[in-house]
């Protein structure tokens, strides 16, 4: 925080003094700091308390009942007991056949970890548990924070570029003659861009590191890279285009540009595969991952380590040699659960309990006929009775 | 005068060191009893949770007689034992012996398999046995760093005046010791 608000207000300084070429330095200097300080701290604030709502409320998510969706609770209950984290985050549902998540907080307050109801039909027991890993590890990590800090310094960019193009047009219809001032804005312009290209690569770079770091730290709290494999391996072979209601409002919460980088796999870059389209893209091809996760024959992060640099670059080493230190005491064997009960949980089961907690969420009222017909009553119906369709018995609807 | 200045600051400084060391130590004492005390509430639950089993699975295993009794015993066993950490779990794995048996039998019954309330303590029975293996990963690592702490330098010297206890440390079970072959 304290390197990211220093970053902001030297560009700030820098851009006034290039902007206002005054007598006074001191007095541009000063109103620079001052300025870019406020804003810095506003914006930093509104990320820690807001941003995690906000991304919630985009994507409609909701909090299902406290009885609803056993098997995630005590999955995600299990993962933050793993990951050691002190506290269980909230769990949101999101409505959407396209089987996705993400992870967004990062204290007990407002950490929260949201799936989409086709995430809980498709995967079974082992693979939720990886899934779930994933985004445990990215709220233990901090990584909401670190990318959003990430994402403040790219929109700063942004915003200087805007400046830089405004004033330059203004500048050189109104003073027109001054050499010095043109040549000025000149520099700060092509300064402007080459870094906001140079901190976008950065930006991406790192979002992908994280999404490697956090695979490798659904390894060590899972202990079996496999879940995670599968489950990566479903997800991205669910494709989009097949189904022809994909522009539907709903499956919208999955492509919109300020959610879908926060998914665990990014519909909107699946498939593209160009040299820019890797440069430029949040997520690590997925294959990738699927390839480092197999090739894993124990789950601590040295294991990792050496697969990644198998697969992907052989120089470097994802894990710093500090944090593998602080937290990888001893080599973990992989353990492969038991047959686990998820056979028993066929996956319309699955997906019956999926879409009847989501409803119950929503507000909606559950009637059971007596002919069997589960009368499922949306919040918007205001009539105090309804027929059934099939026996015409009429019930009364409690409020 | 200067002396003085100089002797107090370097006090002061030395003083604030040890405060840190030992704050940190504590810090790394109580993430070991947290690790503790998540996997004492987790073994406390799966009583619970094994107690509604028995009941909920007798009326229809009346044959069964011998493993319920079983169960039961391996279970009063578990809860009774107050030795160390390592004792405990012994007594532990030999209640998951005795459960494996109930619901190895329970395949025969087609009826109680397609009961909601087994398969709904199935899953949590399950869930918290998994819980348990997690903690103790956790309980391990927490008390590795508190071992690290305790015996790297500095902070060793700090640990000796304040004589911070000792803990142990879960054995590995044979399941775990043997790596397992992964078929993807």
């Amino acid at each position: 925080m304290v390197a990211v608000t220093f970053i902001l207000v030297f560009f700030w300084v820098a851009l006034l003094y290039l902007l206002l070429p005054s007598e006074d330095t001191l007095y541009v200097v000063s109103t620079g700091v001052l300025a870019g300080l406020l804003c810095t701290l506003v914006i930093i604030f509104c990320a820690r308390k807001k941003a995690a709502q906000i991304f919630l409320d985009k994507v409609d998510a909701v909090e299902p009942a406290e009885n609803a969706l056993p098997v995630l609770r005590n999955v995600v209950e299990e993962m933050s007991i793993s990951a050691s984290l002190g506290y269980v985050p909230k769990i949101y549902l999101i409505r959407s056949f396209i089987p996705n998540a993400f992870a967004v907080g990062i204290n007990k307050k407002n950490a929260a970890i949201a799936v989409t109801t086709g995430l809980l039909t498709v995967l079974d027991r082992d693979e939720l548990q990886g899934v779930v890993a994933h985004e445990i590890s990215h709220i233990k990590n901090q990584d909401t924070l670190y990318l959003l800090y990430a994402g403040l310094i790219l929109g700063f960019f942004a915003g200087v570029q805007q400046i830089l193009y405004f004033s330059c047009r203004s500048s050189s219809r109104s003073r027109g003659g001054n050499s010095g001032t043109v040549v000025a804005l000149l520099v700060a312009f092509l300064f402007a861009i080459v870094s906001a290209i140079l901190v976008r690569i950065l930006y991406f770079t790192l979002s992908r590191k994280r999404e490697f770091l956090a695979d490798a730290c659904a390894c060590r709290y899972t202990r079996y890279p496999v879940g995670l494999a599968k489950a990566l391996r479903k997800i991205s072979s669910y494709n989009c285009s097949d189904k022809p209601d994909f522009e539907n409002q709903e499956e919208k919460v999955q492509t919109d540009n300020l959610v879908s980088c926060m998914y665990i796999h990014n519909f909107l870059q699946a498939g593209k595969n160009g040299f820019f389209d890797r440069i430029f893209s949040t997520h690590p091809p997925i294959e990738d991952r699927i390839k480092v996760l197999t090739k894993m024959g124990a789950a601590d992060f040295e294991e990792y380590n050496k697969a990644y640099s198998a697969v992907v670059s052989p120089k470097k080493a994802l894990i710093p040699k500090k944090k593998m230190l602080k937290e990888d005491t001893a080599p973990l064997a992989i353990i492969v659960p038991g047959v686990s009960d998820s056979e028993k949980y066929s996956r319309i089961s699955r997906q019956r309990e999926t879409k009847d907690s989501l409803n119950q969420a929503k507000g909606y009222k559950i009637i059971n006929c007596e002919c069997k017909t589960i009368l499922k009553i949306p919040p918007e119906y205001t009539r105090d009775e309804i027929v059934c369709p099939h026996c015409k018995t009429v019930h009364k609807i409690l409020v | 005068m200067i002396i003085t200045i100089v002797v107090s600051v370097a006090a002061f400084i030395f003083l604030a060191c040890i405060a840190g060391i030992y704050n940190s130590l504590i810090g790394a004492k109580n993430a070991v009893k947290n690790a503790w005390a998540t996997i004492d509430t987790q073994l406390k639950r799966r009583h619970d949770l094994i107690l509604n089993l028995v009941e909920a699975t007798k009326g229809y295993m009346e044959h069964e007689k011998s493993t319920f009794e079983l169960v039961t015993k391996a279970r009063n066993n578990a809860m009774s034992q107050k030795g160390g950490i390592n004792e405990q779990i012994a007594a532990e794995n030999q209640l998951t012996g005795a459960l494996k048996t109930i619901f190895a039998l329970s395949e025969n019954y087609p009826e109680l398999k397609a009961n909601q309330n087994f398969l709904s303590l199935q899953e949590e029975l399950a869930s918290t046995e998994n819980k348990i293996s997690f903690a103790r990963i956790a309980y391990n690592d927490a008390l590795m760093m508190y071992k690290n702490k305790k015996e790297q330098f500095p902070s060793n010297i700090v640990a000796s005046m304040f004589n911070f206890e000792e803990f142990s440390f879960f054995e590995a079970d044979d399941s775990e010791k043997n790596a397992v072959e992964v078929k993807f």
